[in-house]
């Protein structure tokens, strides 16, 4: 390609800006992109195939380029496969060209080419059997892949936007902008997303004019009419795909990362994202100078570059005449143009032939191009009659301009339904059978010529407004403009087997017109399979340029016509994204909310170390009590036992169920009866899934004949809600109640130990001297405390004597800093873990999904015969196996070694047979040992049997003894005191 | 905000109340309700129609008001989708469990009080965003 000096270019400012391309300072203008400024500065050699690290060059203008990708940055920063074509150049960038070694030009790994016609498709199934894979994966995996993946990254976070519309344009082409103004004229509110950085598309360079103006005028007006009228014209912005009417863009405006992800519902969605420029496959056409024609075009109006000076122009359609007549007012030699239709076949092409022949330019219609020559870029090519392909000659030229027609751009339309059929030049794909909000129109629905895209889009335009019905909007402007292409669709000059091997039809990933044929000889006939089984159309170039020209050839090949074979199917996103684009801009700690109770700066003030569980922030234990979680936790259990502790349990799920069919709703989804609980009451309870597991268990309180509080796991609260709002709604939607989330509501604290009730006397005034001296375990009392609501519960999960304070959140504080000023200590989770464990309450360790009440040692719940939600799968015969699991104490038989949760248990004679596992374990601090809670087999969980616990991950055997689940005062009559 | 007292009424059976912040369907929010709104509840409430559960504590509000309001709470959620038809919705927000409506020049968010430190964190970011844009 020529480096003769650069025209004026539409995107071009001014100011020159320097940047360096592998290691090379490289001066642009601003406004250019890094495959402009290459082209400009003579550099031809852009990029190395994946496969066959063939030389390659700047093969397109957009996002389709397969050639020219680029690593920016420095591991492990680095962002790869970014196509020079959409990264804008700026003051100091650094990129690098990919897949080579040691350098672009002198790259080893070209070496592979020489054995080229070994490496046909599926080449590495077949070869790499023997001895095996691994023998050779380090070796491959260093040289697959297209460039390198980031290490520890730290990209910008990614904002996200909901953008409110009526009707929401992808694309700032003609087509698109005509339908936007449509919209906008009809008093629609639009929303215009276009992917460059400028509105125009094929107006860049297209000699046009629209409405009677010059085209590029039109488009500057149309912008402002639209930003004056209120749309949002969002430019940088590409539509990349959606689902069940959500449409989503990304804004990437240096072309490098996104930088907003914009979210819209709107109430029609436009479809105007033109169409790509497809090629011919010939023998070489891979060699740099190897250009689509439009591309070429791009580049001389944008940024003023000619990418050679005598190129040869080759395709199968009359565009190639007036991008030849533009090419030669900008000063370029234009060597030939080669056309594969005959003159019969393009007689609206013979006034353009004439006159261009008249000044010298050779046109050959009926013509093919057989192949290119050259080593790093394209010094000439050889020529063929289409009817007559064994003679052929030779034609030097520096660049060769290929255009085999135009696939629509159809991704969007094929994202959320949408089906793909033939379009009507039978050389392309358009979205079908869309529904009524999605609409596609201009060159994305097919259409090719000027006038008539413009008004495609306008009647588009009118529709997608049409529920404002603001009457109609007149006749859509007169565009005047290239005329209809009048392709006739022409695939692959003809080849010999050898050049097949370099008919390459799909740039990015080397596949040839040889390995098609090969996927149809091994027994691959749908287009999906060969795409997998030849890399057809994966990566970034995603089957941009090549979808459509390999299914074409693979009908040419097997004897089908082209809508037989179809495409592969397209997935968003249409334009490769970062994965922090997908996240949003809520990362790592900010991922999720945090939750904290009202007694959070209590927490803080005692010194606590908290732990996330759920989203809660809790006290895990109180740093004065120990320097770590075991011996704080173990301090405060006995602080509890031996005098008594607070705890905060407001995490703790509350739910109100309330109306006159409370009590019969909550029979149904409770293991036994509610309805038997009396008023000022509160029961022990477990629910059970459909299929008879344990899902949670609680206490419910009575708090009216009609009102009930379910108390469920903090971990399990908003599943326990859902849960009965589902049973509510498929089994009680006839009965009288509601059911409303209280968690909130109420902070919980709970008061243990012996001498709590002292504290509690001393913390909460004479009012409650009565209660705290009536009140019996299970039973609640409601009163108040500093005017707030308090409901005193007298239930354990420590075994010792022990009350719950519900309290409204407003006066917790209070009553915590009552009984710390009573004499209590804060006792945080290690401490209730070690309690709870020592009488054998469960968590959800043991609640863990795959256990039933039998497992779990409920036989009394399970005696009450309560029909409910899950029972009648309790009787299924599996459950009454042998060798179902029973919860079981564990005690280590030495009294000294320790033993973790999770590990294996096996019957003390059979090593390797596993028979169960540890659910949780604890150092007892009032037993003097490890203790346990294990889910065994029945077969050998009988107290006093002797079994090995086994932990292969951290090491060790142990030997233990099965005793009962409870550990510590089995009669109950510390909290019964 | 925190309210002092606050409700939620839950129709049992068909309930003609066309009281603020209906936020689901049969639903609606009474934040510091006047003893008037709580004697014309009495009937209903009594005859089992409606019930009344209190969640004093459960909800608190945060206000967010003037000409960028929209934009800050459009980094979180499809405003026009959410209030179409409507002036209050039940939704999470920024993952947080809220109950949005509009007010006079801006909307009023009740969030479960536990995600109240979140959910003021991530309208600040949200502010800082959409004033850089």
């Amino acid at each position: 390609m020529s480096t003769a000096a650069r025209r004026r270019g539409r995107r071009l400012g001014a100011e020159s800006v320097r940047f360096r391309f592998d290691g090379r300072q490289l001066e642009a203008q601003a406004g250019d992109s890094v495959a402009s400024a290459l082209l400009a500065n003579g550099i031809r050699l852009a990029g190395r195939s994946v496969k066959y690290r063939r030389a390659r060059g700047i093969f397109s203008a957009g996002l389709e380029e397969p050639n020219a990708l680029l690593s920016i940055g420095a591991p492990p920063r680095v962002i790869s496969n970014v196509p020079a074509p959409q990264l804008l150049v700026s003051e100091g960038l650094d990129a690098r060209s990919q897949n080579r070694w040691p350098s672009l030009r002198w790259n080893v790994h070209s070496l592979l080419q020489l054995g080229g016609g070994l490496f046909g498709a599926g080449f590495y199934y077949k070869t790499f059997m023997w001895p095996n894979w691994r023998a050779y994966e380090g070796l491959i995996r260093r040289l697959a892949g297209l460039g390198e993946a980031p290490g520890d990254c730290d990209l910008p976070r990614v904002d996200t936007e909901h953008v409110p519309a009526d009707v929401l344009v992808a694309g700032g082409g003609p087509a698109g902008l005509s339908a936007a103004l449509a919209a906008s004229r009809a008093g629609a509110r639009v929303v215009l997303c276009e992917r460059e950085a400028v509105c125009s598309g094929e107006l860049d360079f297209e000699t046009a004019t629209i409405g009677g103006v010059e085209a590029t005028r039109w488009v500057d007006e149309c912008v402002r009419e639209l930003q004056s009228r209120g749309a949002r014209v969002l430019t940088n912005t590409a539509v990349v795909g959606g689902t069940d009417g959500l449409i989503v863009a990304h804004r990437q405006s240096g072309g490098l990362v996104p930088e907003v992800a914009y979210r819209f519902r709107p109430r029609s969605f436009v479809i105007a994202m033109g169409a790509v420029e497809r090629s011919i496959a010939f023998a070489d056409n891979d060699l740099p100078g190897v250009m689509l024609l439009g591309a070429a075009e791009r580049y001389l109006a944008r940024y003023g570059v000619k990418v050679g000076s005598n190129p040869v122009l080759f395709g199968n359609h009359d565009r190639l005449y007036a991008a030849a007549s533009r090419m030669l007012a900008a000063g370029i030699r234009v060597r030939a143009i080669v056309d594969t239709r005959d003159e019969t076949q393009a007689p609206s092409s013979a006034d353009a032939r004439e006159e261009l022949r008249r000044i010298g330019v050779e046109c050959l219609p009926g013509h093919t191009l057989v192949a290119a020559h050259g080593r790093f870029g394209v010094r000439g090519v050889t020529l063929a009659h289409r009817s007559v392909t064994t003679e052929r000659w030779t034609l030097p030229c520096d660049a060769v301009l290929v255009s085999g027609g135009w696939s629509p751009t159809a991704h969007a339309g094929l994202h959320d339904g949408g089906i793909q059929e033939i379009g009507a030049d039978g050389a392309g794909f358009v979205a079908t059978h869309q529904p009524d909000w999605r609409r596609a129109c201009g060159s994305a629905a097919g259409q090719f010529d000027l006038g008539s895209v413009v008004a495609d889009g306008w009647r588009t335009g009118q529709r997608a407004a049409s529920h404002l019905a603001n009457g109609t909007l007149g006749e859509p402007p007169i565009a005047v403009g290239d005329a209809q292409p009048r392709l006739i669709p022409f695939w692959r000059a003809p080849a010999t087997p050898a050049e097949e091997k370099r008919q390459f039809v799909d740039l990015q990933n080397d596949v040839t017109v040889a390995d098609l044929r090969l996927a149809l000889a091994e027994g691959f006939t749908n287009i999906e399979h060969i795409k997998r089984y030849t890399t057809l159309g994966i990566g970034t170039e995603q089957g941009r340029t090549s979808g459509v020209l390999g299914a074409a050839i693979v009908a040419e090949l097997s004897g089908q016509a082209l809508p037989q074979v179809g495409t592969s199917r397209t997935r968003p996103p249409y334009q490769p994204a970062t994965l922090m684009a997908l996240c949003g801009s809520r990362v790592g700690m900010d991922l999720r909310p945090d939750r904290r109770t009202p007694l959070h700066e209590q927490h803080i003030a005692h010194r606590a170390v908290l732990d996330v569980t759920g989203l809660w922030h809790r006290p895990r234990y109180y740093a004065d009590n120990g320097r770590d979680a075991f011996t704080a936790g173990i301090v405060e259990a006995k602080r509890v036992r031996a005098t008594g502790g607070i705890f905060d349990a407001s995490t703790l799920g509350k739910i109100e169920v309330v109306g006159p069919d409370a009590a019969a709703f909550l029979d149904y989804v409770y293991l036994t009866p509610a309805s038997t609980i009396k008023v000022g009451r509160s029961k022990y309870m477990v629910n059970l899934r459909e299929d008879g597991m344990v899902l949670d268990d609680g206490l419910v309180l009575r708090l009216a004949p009609d009102r009930f509080l379910a108390t469920v796991s903090s971990a399990h609260a908003g599943h326990m809600l859902s849960h009965f709002e589902f049973w509510r709604e498929t089994q009680a939607a006839a009965r009288s109640l509601a059911i409303t989330d209280v968690t909130e509501a109420w902070a919980v604290v709970v008061v243990a130990g012996p001498k709590c009730r002292e504290a509690l006397r001393s913390a909460l005034g004479t009012a409650w001297y009565e209660p705290l001296s009536s009140l019996t375990h299970m039973s609640f009392v409601d009163g108040k405390f500093d005017g707030a609501d308090v409901r005193m519960l007298r239930a354990s999960f420590s075994g010792e004597l022990a009350y719950e304070l519900h309290c409204r959140p407003r006066v917790a504080v209070a009553v915590w800093k009552a009984l710390i000023a009573a004499g209590l200590q804060p006792y945080g989770l290690e401490a209730v873990d070690i309690l709870r464990l020592e009488k054998g309450y469960l968590l959800s360790s043991e609640i863990n999904g795959q256990t039933t009440p039998q497992d779990l040692g409920m036989d009394a719940l399970l005696r009450v015969g309560n029909p409910c939600v899950g029972r009648a799968l309790l009787d299924r015969e599996a459950f009454s196996d042998p060798d179902r699991p029973r919860l079981v104490g564990l005690r280590a038989v030495d009294n000294t070694s320790k033993f973790s949760g999770g590990a294996q248990i096996t019957p003390a004679d059979a090593p390797t047979r596993s028979a169960g596992y540890v659910t949780s374990t604890a150092f007892s601090p009032h037993l003097s040992q490890w203790i346990g809670l294990g889910l065994v087999s029945r077969r050998i969980a009988k107290e006093g049997s002797e079994v090995l616990v086994r932990d292969f991950l951290r090491g060790g055997d142990v030997r233990a003894l099965v005793t009962s689940p409870v550990h510590f005062d089995a009669e109950g009559t510390r909290m019964k005191s | 905000v925190t309210s002092d007292t606050c409700f939620e009424l839950v129709a049992l059976r068909d309930l003609s109340w066309d009281g603020a912040l209906n936020f689901a369907p049969g639903r609606w929010l009474l934040p510091d309700p006047t003893p008037q709104v709580l004697e014309a509840l009495r009937e209903p409430v009594a005859s089992g129609t409606a019930a009344l559960v209190d969640v004093s504590g459960k909800w608190q509000r945060i206000s967010v008001k003037g000409a960028g309001a929209a934009a800050i709470l459009h980094r979180a959620v499809a405003l026009e989708t959410v209030l179409a038809g409507r002036d209050c919705a039940a939704l999470r927000l920024f993952d947080c469990p809220s109950v949005l409506a509009r007010a006079q020049d801006g909307f009023d968010i009740w969030v479960e009080a536990s995600y109240a430190g979140a959910l003021r964190a991530s309208l600040e970011t949200a502010r800082k965003h959409s004033t850089a844009a």
